[in-house]
């Protein structure tokens, strides 16, 4: 998690990431954001996100984040 | 066939009374047989497009699959660790890789070379003219499959999505000629995905009454926005742009309307059509519309306009392009070179320019819809640099939270959309001379002001201060108060769509109602709808494709 | 409650087809004006009395004829079944539809169609064939003869051809939804008025002067069809002055007549003999006969017709005569109406475009 933590204070430093759980629908998460932020993942964690996991759902908060990454995580 | 036509409907009918009496299980052969049919029905050569498709598709997917499995069951017979687990997985899947990637290259050669070579060649003519070289080229004359767009699109995600193991291969290569071949999709889309559409070609289907009441309903709006709307604005918007050394002014302003109305009540209008037949099989297919026109900023609109197709691109070239090696090394140089804020952008502009130019030319083999899909990339890209702006502005200025703003918003991106498509058809500099015509109003030229009167009385019906100034575009008084009536209902029939289901709504009404609406709407399309010997019936704009 | 619903939906199904058989009644043109020509095929079914001459053709046929004059001066019975731009194939399936109702002694045919076996214009065929009654001789006539983008099924429901005229509905539309007057005099179509010949360019030289095969199989079938039912089937080629009647044309068809025993008749040759006087006897300059001309045509083929075996001198018979001096009557009515007209303002008012 605190792996995760870091790329967001990279990211979106101004954003509350922690607590946030609308950061897609409130407009931090762009879609630059958005893909460095999966690319950042990607890296960190050695997964591969497929395309139709990047939705809201997902990115809309750490925690939604954090679950995909284990979700991926576990299928290897 | 074209999906407006008498065959079509006799071909509907014929087919629902076959499905509906063969046993469920069966029921997918028939649809395959028609598929066959449909397709053959232009040629049977033609039919030998989306076959080599499903054969190298299936072929290759399955493939893919069976490498799959082998390597799981090496994986756990040698029980392997993390490590080793990851370079074996990295070596299959390289291997896999190459699979999908002749599919990909081989299925999208076909479309290329059949859709793109004239297109190529008449710029590399062009070429040879600025370099002073005298001659014609010989231009390919073939005629294209219908449908090759939305085929090819469609079992290229599937071959993609075995690749990325989401889901396993078909192994029947019937099921998967259905699949790549399921007539109603192929005029006009939508793109589907094989796991969702598995789901519904291949499960039994029993005869339901509410289906096929569900489905009559929604073919007759689609040709009520076909036929009523779209192809008696249509041909009066083509006038227009077609001579704009001719119409000025406020003539710009309705070709460019009435081009967007035509493109819109077409387009979705074909697709209604489209799931309306599949419903009556009991088959949902994806929708492809949602009520594009009232979307806050183009960004949205292009979520909700043509959604298959977009969804298709966002998924198998946006993301893979921005999360790619390539556009990583692009962002770590423009990191080096231009600072931090470039390195952020870098792979976002090219996944966005790749995506609005394959865009631009999936719409149409030329310069004008290149041009037309990098200038909505450049509109998108300008919007989300300012969406912090923008969410400042909100924070400052309350009146932007407003419900009255939604609508300003609507009505900006629909002309935003408007304007765009200019691109599409008036030429790259005269667009901008256009807009400003329609600015300042300029007056429409002298020689209109003569051919107008003399063509005004070609058109039956018109008259009157309406008639005068639209009787040279082919509209009479009476096409605009049909095509304003006709425009108010789509219009207030998408208002009430906001909330709730209409068709839902309408059939918790007594039958009675039901069946008046019905036939109200079937008799205003019987009547007022552009087609038969009376007018030409023109072909539905998206099956080019 | 099942059954209510059933009941109901039933019910609104038959409103529903009440409602487009209106609707259809007030949209298809009614051709009371400018052209009466769409109502002759219809026409003929009002006949009470039997013929013993049956003309078939094009516009050559139903204007250069008129039947009243073949009643009134020998006794002959004749009906007209012609229409404008009518196909061989159409004259062919028109005779078929005709016995049905009754086998006429002698048919003439105008051979004039043989030089076009397709159709250049739609409405000429819906002209021709909207009025037919539905029987397998209609459906073959309309699939023998439609043009490329027309359909079958928008003459099963006129309303899909005719559906678009919503907007130019006319008062007549309404004056004669239920039913339209009569127009034509037993087929022929009358004109009072008279536009002397004038000159026609020079019949142009053609590579090839062959009819199509398709045409000659059609006159063949129409020959076969006379000779199994007993009827004498008479050529004939109308005065006209335009369009040309090639010499080459003239000799293939007295060819065939001779083959197979048949009389021909060109009446352009013939027309010293018929005393057609072309300052006097066309009301279009020399394309087609007007009443003057027409009867002409009929005091000629008169004497011709009732040499062939059957055909005799009914005027003897009170129930025949009877109905044809309402005919006759009604001829005399309009032509003289014309007559007047014409006197007066130097055109008709009907057929001149305001």
């Amino acid at each position: 998690m605190e792996e995760l933590y870091e790329i967001l204070e990279d990211i979106i430093p101004d954003e509350d990431y922690r607590n946030s759980t609308t950061l897609v629908d409130d407009g931090a998460l762009t879609s630059f954001e958005l893909v460095r932020l999966v690319t950042q993942i990607c890296d960190t964690f050695d997964v591969e996100i497929p395309s139709e996991k990047i939705v809201p759902e997902y990115f809309n908060s750490a925690a939604g984040m954090y679950r995909l990454i284990e979700s991926l995580e576990g299928e290897e | 066939m074209s999906l407006v036509s008498y065959e079509f409907a006799a071909f509907c009918i014929a087919l629902l009374v076959v499905y509906y009496l063969v046993p469920g299980r069966h029921q997918w052969l028939i649809l395959l047989a028609a598929s066959c049919l449909f397709y053959a029905c232009g040629g049977p050569v033609y039919l030998l497009y989306p076959l080599v498709t499903t054969v190298t598709t299936w072929f290759l997917a399955g493939r893919i699959g069976r490498i799959t499995e082998k390597s799981k069951a090496y994986i756990k017979e040698q029980n392997m660790d993390r490590e080793a687990k990851k370079a074996y997985n990295r070596q299959i899947k390289k291997r896999q890789r190459r699979l999908m990637v002749l599919g990909l290259v081989f299925n999208f050669g076909i479309l290329a070379v059949l859709k793109y070579t004239n297109f190529v060649l008449a710029n590399v003519e062009t070429l040879f003219h600025m370099a002073g070289m005298e001659g014609e080229m010989e231009y390919a004359d073939w005629l294209l499959p219908l449908g090759i767009s939305y085929y090819t699109f469609q079992s290229m995600g599937y071959l993609i999505d075995v690749y990325h193991r989401k889901y396993e291969p078909e192994r029947s290569p019937a099921r998967l000629a259905l699949f790549v071949s399921y007539f109603p999709q192929m005029t006009a889309g939508p793109i589907s995905r094989f796991d969702r559409l598995k789901e519904e070609l291949f499960s039994e289907h029993p005869f339901s009454a509410a289906q096929l009441k569900l489905g009559a309903e929604r073919i007759l709006w689609g040709y009520f926005k076909k036929l009523v709307i779209a192809d008696r604005i249509g041909p009066a918007a083509s006038v227009i742009t077609a001579s704009p050394e001719l119409y000025g002014g406020p003539y710009v302003l309705f070709g460019m309307v009435g081009h967007v109305v035509e493109l819109y009540a077409d387009f979705s209008g074909g697709i209604d059509i489209v799931l309306g037949v599949s419903q009556m099989f009991g088959i949902r297919l994806p929708e492809n519309f949602e009520r594009p026109f009232f979307s806050k900023n183009l960004a949205e609109f292009w979520r909700r306009w043509h959604m298959s197709l977009m969804q298709w691109f966002r998924e198998y070239i946006f993301y893979p392009v921005s999360t790619s090696h390539a556009s990583r090394r692009l962002s770590g140089f423009c990191g080096r070179v231009f600072g931090k804020g470039a390195a952020n952008r870098a792979p976002v502009y090219l996944a966005s320019v790749t995506v609005w130019l394959v865009t631009g030319i999936w719409h149409g083999a030329s310069w004008e819809f290149v041009l037309w899909g990098l200038a909505n990339c450049a509109v998108l890209l300008a919007s989300q640099e300012l969406s912090g702006v923008y969410r400042a502005c909100r924070k400052r200025f309350a009146f932007m939270n407003r419900p009255g703003y939604r609508y300003f918003e609507a009505v900006r991106t629909f002309f935003v959309f408007c304007i765009l498509q200019m691109f599409a058809y008036y030429p790259f500099p005269l667009v901008f001379v256009m807009m400003g015509s329609m600015l300042t109003g300029g007056l429409i030229g002298p020689a209109i002001a003569a051919d107008g009167a003399a063509a005004v009385g070609s058109v039956a019906g018109s008259g009157g201060f309406f008639g005068t100034l639209c009787g040279p575009i082919g509209l009479s008084t009476a096409d605009l108060a049909v095509l304003g009536f006709a425009c108010a209902l789509m219009l207030a029939v998408e208002i009430c769509g906001r909330s709730v289901n209409v068709r839902e709504k309408i059939g918790k009404k007594p039958v009675l109602i039901q069946y008046l609406l019905f036939f109200g709407l079937f008799l205003l399309v019987l009547t007022t709808g552009v087609y038969g010997y009376g007018y030409d019936v023109s072909q539905f704009i998206y099956n080019r494709f | 409650m099942k059954k209510k619903t059933a009941v109901l939906l039933l019910a609104l199904a038959l409103a529903s087809g009440a409602v487009i058989a209106g609707l259809t009644r007030l949209l298809v043109p009614k051709y009371m004006g400018l052209v009466v020509e769409g109502n002759f095929t219809a026409e003929y079914y009002q006949e009470t009395t039997d013929h013993d001459v049956l003309i078939l053709g094009n516009c050559e046929a139903y204007e250069n004829v008129s039947p009243i004059v073949l009643w009134r001066e020998f006794g002959i019975t004749s009906y007209i079944r012609g229409n404008a731009q009518q196909l061989i194939a159409q004259s062919y399936y028109l005779l078929e539809d005709t016995l049905k109702y009754e086998t006429p002694k002698t048919v003439v045919f105008s051979v004039s169609s043989m030089q076009q076996f397709e159709q250049d214009n739609e409405s000429y065929n819906r002209m021709t064939l909207d009025g037919m009654r539905w029987s397998p001789s209609k459906i073959n006539a309309i699939r023998a003869t439609m043009m490329e983008d027309e359909h079958f099924i928008e003459y099963v429901f006129p309303i899909l051809r005719f559906h678009e005229r919503w907007r130019e509905l006319e008062p007549d539309d309404l004056t004669y939804l239920f039913g339209r007057g009569k127009v034509s005099h037993n087929g022929y179509y009358l004109r009072a008025d008279v536009r002397p010949a004038g000159e026609f360019p020079e019949a142009r030289r053609r590579s090839d002067y062959s009819f199509d095969p398709r045409a000659w199989d059609y006159l063949e079938r129409i020959r076969r069809l006379c000779e199994e039912n007993g009827i004498t089937l008479i050529l004939m080629k109308a005065p006209a002055l335009y369009p040309a009647w090639y010499d080459e044309w003239d000799s293939q068809i007295a060819a065939y007549a001779e083959e197979n025993g048949l009389r021909y008749i060109n009446c352009i040759r013939e027309s010293d003999a018929i005393g057609i006087d072309f300052s006097q006897d066309t009301y279009d300059q020399g394309i087609h006969m007007n009443v003057y001309g027409a009867e002409k045509m009929a005091r000629y083929l008169g004497p011709i017709l009732l040499e062939t075996e059957g055909v005799t001198d009914h005027r003897g018979d009170p129930a025949l005569t009877q109905v044809w001096e309402e005919k006759c009557a009604y001829y005399d009515e309009k032509k003289a109406e014309q007559e007047a007209e014409f006197a007066e303002l130097g055109y008709l008012k009907q057929f001149t475009v305001q």
